[in-house]
């Protein structure tokens, strides 16, 4: 049966977020209609204003709202000789909430996929290789997916930067932290094998 | 380990089928199209997460005109201890999978619990047909019970369809692909090779006894990376090398050396191919070794003797090393042989007092409009 056309236009639109198929987009839809007007214009007030008052930092390409620079890279309290690339500013976020790093960022935008039409160009790899000439910079992280493409990206850049006068990193690889081993795949621990740290 | 039952609905051409199985010989037999392969679709499905058919859409598993499928086995081992797996299956991929009525999540968790061993009409042109196949069948063997085998290969294959993507676009960015290519390449090739060593004492005594000769084609790993590999497992540099160097050398779009290239060899003691002076009965039976060798390494690895399924797979060997193959393989296993009838060699080895449970399958008829 088919809908009245502003609530199927409304499932379409919803259907195309990521992780919305259109099943949930009926129920978010349904859910819209069922809700106090005030409550919707306020969601739908709220997504117009993040869209127009968020925008990429100047300097890392993280969130910032109200300046051209966000507050990690305001924050006169960050190790400026360190930086850690991401693909994507969520991953700014998942890294924040360990309260372990104190240097800065670089979110690159995604990883270089020629399957998904995403080329190098369009990543913030230009703008990496700029801030590895002009800041000081001891050490260099990559925190990339540990995927095809992120090992890709991370040989694209130290290919394209040539000579690194600084440390290059990336994160290990193993059993997580609290884990039974019993309860971890093969695959994890083989690795976690390899990557052991010697104790004496 | 044996098949005790199974339960398919929905799948395929069963709008409902199930079956209790005996362990040692089952014959399933019935006419063309009725579903005897559907059977051993099924089994290899529930036994190994894989259909027979790997290019077989989820849309064409389920029966035309349903949504979901619906299949479940029970697989009993040596020590009478038995393991039920269900698989729920929708249009679009799997939705459930089900150990001892657990949800597992995915179909890799099935990996190397059930030893199987599926001999079809692809399995006896090994040798005679192209190096793909080969390819395939170490890839099948080791993908199931070497998890790292199967990460390997997936990311290999992904690298290999990136990099052939960015080429058209620039060599350059393409390289970034390349140390993916090597570091998974070089662990594909190190367990290709250690499987072949595992499995040639094996191969041989099979393939002489086959084809009775006093002297075996050895059986060999080529490498296109490298062509004089040490089978105790090659230096990474030295393979890192040679790769980095077919890469230079390949032109643009060109394919470069790697696991993709690589192939499995029958030699005669004068050098020469077996493939360039053996039979092609000969090269049938090779084939069949080499399965048979298979066969022998997945008990090895799985500690259990194997569930095997015979689809008209034997058919063109001759009548005596038909006998061999079949009385060789229903020695302490469960065989379901899928036939429209009773091989002259399965008659023969009823007749010596083996039993066999014959699983007779018909054509559904349509119920006539009243």
């Amino acid at each position: 049966m088919a809908f009245p056309l502003p609530f199927e236009k409304l499932v379409v639109a919803l259907g195309r977020l990521p992780g919305m198929g259109p099943k949930s987009a009926r129920r978010v839809a349904f859910y819209l209609l069922g809700c106090p007007v005030g409550e919707v214009e306020e969601l739908a007030d709220l997504m117009r204003s993040m869209r127009q008052e968020l925008r990429y930092c100047r300097q890392c390409f993280f969130l910032t709202w109200q300046s051209d620079i966000c507050h990690i890279c305001a924050d006169p309290g960050r190790e400026r000789s360190q930086l850690l690339v991401v693909a994507d500013p969520k991953d700014v976020v998942t890294l924040e909430s360990a309260k372990v790093f104190k240097g800065l960022y670089h979110v690159l935008g995604g990883v270089y996929s020629p399957l998904q039409q995403r080329g190098i160009e369009q990543l913030r790899v230009k703008e990496l290789l700029q801030r590895l000439k002009t800041e000081t910079i001891v050490e260099l992280i990559f925190a990339l997916p540990p995927s095809v493409e992120g090992e890709a990206t991370r040989s694209l850049i130290l290919q394209q930067g040539g000579s690194t006068p600084f440390k290059v990193s990336q994160l290990a690889v193993g059993l997580p932290v609290g884990s039974d081993i019993e309860y971890i795949d093969q695959l994890t621990l083989g690795q976690a094998i390899r990557a052991r740290v010697p104790l004496l | 380990m044996f098949i005790e039952s199974i339960e398919l609905n929905a799948f395929r051409n069963f709008t409902q089928f199930s079956k209790e199985f005996r362990d040692g010989l089952v014959l399933l037999t019935g006419p063309n199209g009725v579903g005897k392969t559907n059977v051993l679709e099924g089994i290899s499905f529930l036994a190994r997460g894989r259909m027979l058919q790997e290019a077989l859409e989820y849309r064409h598993v389920v029966k035309w005109g349903e949504r979901h499928s619906r299949l479940a086995a029970i697989f009993t081992n040596s020590r009478s201890f038995s393991t039920q797996v269900a698989v729920e299956l929708g249009l679009a991929g799997v939705e459930k999978v089900l150990l001892n009525g657990k949800p597992v999540g995915r179909l890799s968790a099935l990996l190397g619990k059930v030893p199987l061993l599926y001999l079809g009409p692809e399995d006896i042109a090994l040798f005679s047909g192209s190096p793909r196949l080969r390819r395939k069948f170490l890839d099948t063997v080791l993908s199931q019970w070497d998890p790292e085998y199967l990460y390997a290969l997936v990311r290999y294959q992904r690298a290999r369809r990136q990099r052939t993507l960015a080429l058209a676009q620039s060599p350059l960015t393409a390289r970034s692909f390349v140390p993916t290519l090597i570091n998974e390449g070089f662990v594909l090739t190190c367990k290709r090779l250690a499987f072949v060593a595992d499995i040639r004492t094996a191969f041989d005594e099979l393939i002489k006894d086959l084809l009775m000769l006093k002297d075996a084609p050895v059986l060999e790993y080529k490498s296109a990376v490298q062509s004089n590999l040490a089978e105790a497992g090659p230096g990474f540099d030295t393979y890192a090398q040679a790769c980095e160097r077919s890469f230079e050398q390949a032109s643009v779009g060109l394919m470069e050396s790697g696991p993709h290239r690589d192939d499995l060899r029958l030699r005669i003691l004068d050098g020469r191919s077996f493939r360039d002076t053996a039979s092609q009965g000969e090269l049938r039976a090779a084939a069949v070794a080499l399965k048979l060798a298979e066969l022998l390494w997945v008990e090895h690895k799985a500690g259990e003797k194997a569930i095997v399924m015979i689809d008209e797979a034997l058919h063109e060997l001759e009548s005596a090393r038909q006998f061999k193959v079949l009385a060789w393989v229903a020695r302490e296993r469960q065989v379901l042989w899928a036939g429209t009838q009773a091989p002259e060699a399965l008659q023969r080895l009823t007749h010596q007092g083996q039993a066999c449970q014959t699983i007779a399958l018909t054509h559904v008829t349509p119920v006539a409009a009243s």
